[in-house]
């Protein structure tokens, strides 16, 4: 397809939802899985590790019991019998365990929630607090007052609170919902004066942060991390105060410290990316060239230190001094090293650059891949904790069921009828044990679908509309994949607790492996993703937008992760577990170490990585024979002129017949004829 | 003489705004344009005897860092013409950096003689003459 056929309309970035709000949520959602992990710190201590050495013991013995070699054979004698033992070993051993594994850590991320809403809620008199800002009311600015006014009505928002501190040319929103302020800086006869000029830009930048919702996402995060923080120190300080300083507990502090800080990197990262957004919505709203003559300005250096009094006065007292300067060309070196990773607004210079071309939104960044990675094992670290108390109380619900169901089949003699209920039992356990499990996979997948799967939509349909080869679309796929996989395992290295970092030689000596299969397993889910979204969204013609056939690649996309995810988990736990059970003398059905190894782990994995691979190739010959006969098929009509289609993939092309654009939907309104050219 | 009265007066106004501009031009080029919008509400803080207290903290969720020079050099050279009365006015490092201690002005902690030099500049050139507003009235 010749590129001279696609229009060279500027991409919307506001077609599809912005993968930082899934980020966010990862985020959200590792603090407060971190925070149920401390709980549960504080009840080995309370509890001692020597109960969940028993419990692991009970757990032993009730699959043993569960699994037996011939349980067709059973009298029904032995069967009530046996639903007695496992009854005792559920109710005496199991649930007191459950429920105090269940309630101590509950109680701490109740507190943990609590505390973290409390810093939320109050965190907008902190910031007033720290401006020092006053009410700007109408009679003291009534052209700004009325024009934010008619800005937030036209846009469908609510006026935030307005106030006003020091400063020239800045503004800060924040607050949570109905609750929203705008700070700007300036006296009201400043902000009177350079209104339209220089503070309007910046009012509506920070009207836009609240209209994305940034303000909130941003704020709920920091909340949480804070009070992570918090809990996490006082913690500390307890343990070392209790059980003195250990070499132990210095090493877990040094993972606490590189997942911090790689949480920071992360935040910071999510922060920069949505003052995109909010440049571009803002521009959308008419004052595109203001922003772009405030954003060619050259831009200010703030030192770490200059935000205090302290500071000014020694800079007053010392600065001209040879080792304050020398200092300071340190801090300085420093700072510019720092500053690419840290720094919460991009550089004016690339604000710029997006907003003459939001290209960059459209694209799969490396941070992006490695950052998704990182976050995602993060989530899932911190989680595992919780899904495995959560897998015991499920566990225990079952056993419960079980105990009930072979108690009532003990009262049925020998025969089909009763051998056919007691498979039928056992299976739909399992497959219950099965759901449960993927159930956890699947909130892992909604939460990369989210992000990195949001992102690989957007660059199909950039690629589409851009006029990209098809294969080197896919192939190019292979980058992101890679990193996606590096930086999960980086962050089962960094996540404190990680029940699933390699921990043994035999694991560290399987990491190219693993890595290898999981690249691919990651590419053949970004390649369906990237697939789907072509053919399904770039075949659409129309103004609105697709938002059911988003939702379709999306939830397909969770579907396919999922299903990949399963050989991927049990290959995980294998590689985790060989050196662990090789050490184990008593297992289920009376196996050696290395048999059960093989059956109950590598056996399973192979057959759900055959299984997976079956789901998949079947899912998209399915799906492209839907494709052919449904939307690749039927010709859409120009939104403009009504007159037949003639291409199947219509994206980024005009009719043939008017001229206009077929796929409105995707290009961006009042955006770039506001901006003034580049010189 | 002191400042208030110094501005009272609508020309010395205008000769404030013109060295300000002046000076701005040079010293930061790009900006000058978006320093004209807050020149008059700064001569009338400069009036008051207040200054804007640049806050420039790389903060999550605010525009970004534009720092621009018109907080300290309208209030400047405010102070430095009411101080010569009629006769060509100057600054000197030391009043730079008293105005940029006031403003808190990262740009100009890092600029000081250059700001010293291209304000003096400007007076030199304004009571010579070569600029709009020239000349100063005392009542």
């Amino acid at each position: 397809m010749p590129t001279e056929e696609r229009n060279a309309l500027q991409l919307d970035p506001f077609a599809f939802p912005p993968e930082t709000k899934g980020r966010f949520l990862m985020l959200m959602l590792a603090a407060l899985a971190f925070g149920d992990s401390l709980g549960n710190i504080l009840y080995f201590i309370v509890d001692g590790i020597s109960s969940f050495r028993e419990v692991e013991a009970a757990s032993l013995e009730l699959v043993r019991r569960w699994w037996r070699p011939d349980p067709l054979k059973i009298s029904p004698a032995e069967m009530k019998a046996a639903a007695r033992e496992i009854a005792y070993v559920l109710t005496e051993k199991f649930a007191p365990f459950v429920f105090r594994l269940l309630i101590i850590p509950g109680a701490v991320l109740l507190l943990f929630t609590c505390l973290a809403i409390f810093l939320y809620r109050h965190h907008n008199q902190r910031l007033k607090r720290r401006y020092a800002s006053k009410p700007l009311t109408r009679a003291e600015a009534p052209k700004v007052v009325a024009d934010l006014e008619s800005c937030a009505a036209s846009s469908g928002l609510p006026l935030p609170k307005l106030e006003y501190s020091s400063g020239l040319v800045q503004g800060h929103a924040f607050g949570y919902k109905g609750q929203e302020v705008l700070i700007l800086a300036g006296t009201p006869e400043v902000l009177e004066n350079a209104w339209e000029k220089s503070c309007r830009p910046v009012a509506l930048h920070e009207l836009a942060h609240v209209a994305n919702g940034d303000a909130r996402d941003r704020d709920k995060a920091k909340a949480l991390w804070t009070v992570f923080v918090i809990f996490l120190l006082l913690g500390f300080i307890g343990l070392c105060g209790l059980r003195g300083f250990s070499w132990k507990a210095g090493g877990l502090t040094l993972k606490f410290a590189a997942m911090l800080l790689f949480v920071y990197v992360i935040w910071a990262g999510l922060i920069r990316i949505r003052e995109y957004y909010a440049d571009w919505r803002a521009a959308s709203w008419g004052v595109g060239s203001q922003l772009q003559r405030l954003l060619s300005l050259s831009e200010g250096e703030v030192g770490l230190w200059e935000r205090w009094n302290w500071w000014w006065r020694a800079w007053n007292r010392w600065g001209e001094k040879a080792w304050w300067r020398l200092g300071g060309d340190i801090g300085t070196w420093c700072r510019h090293k720092a500053k690419r990773l840290l720094r919460f607004h991009p550089s004016f210079s690339s604000r710029l650059s997006m907003l003459k071309n939001p290209r960059k939104l459209f694209q799969v960044s490396p941070d992006l891949s490695f950052l998704t990675g990182v976050l995602l094992t993060l989530v899932l670290g911190g989680a595992l904790f919780f899904l495995v108390k959560l897998s015991m109380l499920v566990f225990l619900v079952l056993g419960l069921l079980d105990v009930a169901l072979l108690d009532r089949l003990g009262n049925l003699p020998v025969g089909t009828p009763r051998n056919g209920l007691l498979a039928g039992l056992n299976i739909s356990i399992e497959l219950l044990l099965f759901l449960a499990f993927s159930s956890a996979l699947m909130g892992v997948a909604y939460l990369a679908s989210k992000t990195i799967g949001v992102q690989v939509q957007r660059r199909a349909v950039a690629d589409l509309a851009g006029g990209v080869s098809r294969s080197w679309g896919y192939a190019r796929l292979l980058g992101p994949a890679f990193l996606l996989a590096v930086g999960m395992e980086v962050g089962f290295l960094i996540a404190p607790f990680s029940l699933l970092a390699p921990g043994s030689p035999e694991s560290w000596k399987a990491l190219p492996i693993w890595l290898a299969g999981s690249t691919a397993l990651m590419w053949l889910w970004l390649a369906c993703a990237h697939g789907l979204s072509r053919m399904l969204l770039g075949s659409y013609v129309g103004a609105e937008n697709p938002r059911l056939r988003r939702a379709v690649v999306s939830w397909a996309s969770v579907g396919v992760l999922t299903v990949l995810f399963w050989p991927a988990a049990f290959a995980r736990l294998t590689v985790r577990l060989a050196p662990m059970l090789k050490s184990r003398a008593s297992l289920p059905l009376n196996l050696s170490p290395q048999k059960f190894f093989i059956y109950g782990f590598f056996m399973p994995t192979l057959v759900l990585l055959i299984l997976a691979i079956t789901v998949y190739i079947l899912g998209v010959l399915f799906t492209l024979a839907a494709l052919r006969i449904g939307p690749l098929h039927r010709r859409g009509r120009c939104p403009t002129c009504g007159e037949e289609v003639t291409y199947t993939l219509s994206l980024g092309r005009n009719c043939r017949s008017c001229g206009e654009s077929l796929t409105p939907w995707i290009h961006a309104k009042n955006v770039q004829s506001g901006l003034e050219p580049e010189s | 003489m002191d400042v208030g009265e110094f501005l009272a007066v609508p020309a010395n106004r205008e000769a404030v705004r013109a060295v300000a501009l002046k000076a701005l031009t040079k010293l930061e080029p790009s900006g000058a344009e978006v320093a004209l919008g807050y020149l008059e509400p700064l001569i009338d803080m400069a009036a008051r005897g207040e200054v804007v207290t640049m806050d420039l903290w790389d903060e999550a969720g605010r525009f970004g860092t534009v720092d621009l020079l018109v907080p300290l050099v309208a209030p400047l050279v405010a102070q430095a013409l009411a101080r010569a009365g009629g006769g060509i006015a100057s600054v000197t490092v030391e009043d730079v950096k008293r105005m940029v201690l006031r403003v808190r002005s990262p740009q100009g902690r890092r600029r000081l003689r250059e700001i010293e030099g291209e304000l003096n500049a400007a007076f030199v050139e304004h009571g010579n003459g070569e600029g709009p507003g020239e000349g100063l009235h005392a009542d």
